[in-house]
């Protein structure tokens, strides 16, 4: 019998999101794009106003809890990136993102860029990478099929916007890992420790990897590149996609919390 | 030849002033263009543009339809921010806007405090400073803020005009006459100094 493929879930649950959020401006329902609860543009505001958006903090704490609990699964599950992603690009999972996992040279440049990203932000008083953040171009595009429908005037942004889009994540294949600091802020929020929080791990008495066979399929599958085999691995970084335990010929791959 | 006092060279300096005084010449020209209207209830636009988190809240919630993100052309920076447009719908100052705005670029004031702007007569476009007859503005205002003078032509009170859009989007100049540039009557934002067109 073969397994229950939970990863195959994720694509229709970012097209949920996203269907959501169309219904709710259909409709004229405020419940706002990402954006409404996004932590980091949060920050950016508070840099850039010099204050804090009380009526933000809610929504946004109650994301930075999720993450405690469940790691960077908006990357996995929800963000809009992964859907062109998987529109444009037949990723074959062949651990491209080696550089990244186990701290290599690129892996501190999300870091480093988010925190460029705030200080630009208190500087020009603009949050700066809301400008150019895949996500925002990505609904502002559907903003722009609106504004066709209910104004009748096409925009540039119908084609600016997903040409910018097209560069970023499907161009330059490594946003996610290279550059997004959002990204990068979900996994300095996911490194403080708490109890129960979701982990992948190996069951070594089942693992063929650990039954001296050659194996691995966990790692090459894996889209934020953690060495799962490995002890010291960047569990910080994962995606929660479950496209290990799914890829895993032994069903070796287990969901602790902890 | 040595470089001048301040270190730049004759040739150098003459390009630079050149393309200062374009880059100069280029905001003087963008005033005829229309600012952005914000939604009611906004703080200043410093301000706003550093409080937005463009989340699309007013613009879903907004039951006329009147708020859209601003266009990537009209402003690189102020792209997806929020603005107003009467071209096909008008506040109704129902305020929810205001109310749902999670990052305080949006202020909730009362319905009588509301001023998006204020209605101005553009008049080469208005019918009835331009040729005579129309008093659609006047009879739709909901506020009253918009008077006949002696010769029948509509002038605004801006006392009383809170910018609500419905004398734009009723405007008939377009279809009334065929030489006209657009509506007769426009909202700007309040104490902008604007050329009407």
């Amino acid at each position: 019998m073969s397994r229950v493929k939970i990863s195959r879930a994720r694509i229709w649950a970012a097209l949920g999101g996203v269907a959501v959020i169309i219904t709710a401006t259909a409709a004229n329902f405020g419940i706002g794009t990402y954006c409404t609860v996004c932590p980091l543009g949060f920050l950016q505001i508070s840099a850039a106003s010099r204050g804090f958006p009380v009526n933000m903090l809610p929504g946004v704490l109650a994301v930075i809890l999720l993450i405690l609990f469940w790691g960077k699964f908006f990357c996995g599950w929800f963000c809009p990136t992964m859907l062109v992603k998987k529109t444009f690009r037949n990723d074959k999972p062949s651990g491209c993102d080696e550089h990244y996992a186990g701290g290599g040279k690129t892996a501190r440049i999300p870091h480093i860029l988010l925190g460029i990203t705030l200080v630009a932000s208190f500087i020009v008083q603009f949050p700066v990478f809301c400008l150019i953040c895949p996500i925002g171009l990505f609904f502002g595009i559907i903003y722009a099929v609106f504004r066709l429908f209910t104004l009748y005037e096409p925009s540039w942004n119908l084609i600016i916007f997903p040409f910018i889009l097209f560069l970023e994540v499907v161009l330059f294949r490594r946003w996610c890992s290279s550059v997004c600091p959002l990204s990068a802020l979900f996994t300095l929020i996911r490194k403080i420790p708490v109890h129960g929080s979701i982990q992948f791990t190996l069951n070594k008495d089942t693992c063929l990897y650990f039954n001296n066979r050659h194996c691995q399929n966990c790692e090459r599958v894996c889209p934020a590149g953690i060495m799962l085999t490995s002890e010291k691995n960047a569990m910080e970084e994962c995606i929660i996609c479950f496209e290990c335990k799914d890829k895993c010929p032994a069903d070796s791959v287990k969901i602790d919390m902890r | 030849m040595k470089p001048g006092w301040i270190g730049v060279s004759r040739r150098r300096f003459l390009i630079l002033s050149a393309v200062m005084s374009f880059a100069g010449a280029k905001p003087a020209n963008a005033m005829t263009k229309r600012p952005v209207l914000r939604p009611p209830g906004a703080v200043p636009e410093a301000e706003f543009l550093a409080k937005c988190n463009r989340c699309q809240r007013c613009v879903q919630i907004c039951p006329t339809n009147v708020i859209f993100p601003v266009k990537l052309t009209a402003d690189f920076l102020t792209a997806n921010t929020p603005e107003v447009i009467f071209n096909r719908s008008y506040c109704n100052s129902c305020m929810k806007c205001t109310h749902i705005c999670p990052a305080g670029a949006l202020i909730p004031t009362g319905k009588d405090a509301m001023k998006i702007g204020d209605a101005v007569i553009i008049k080469e476009d208005c019918v009835a400073w331009n040729w005579t007859g129309c008093t659609v503005c006047m009879d739709k205002c909901p506020l009253k803020a918009i008077e006949l003078d002696a010769a029948k032509r509509p002038i605004v009170d801006t006392q009383k005009c809170d910018g609500c859009g419905i004398c734009e989007q009723l405007c008939p100049s377009q279809s009334l006459r065929s030489n006209v540039r657009g509506r007769g009557i426009l909202i700007y934002p309040a104490g902008t100094e604007y050329e009407p067109r």
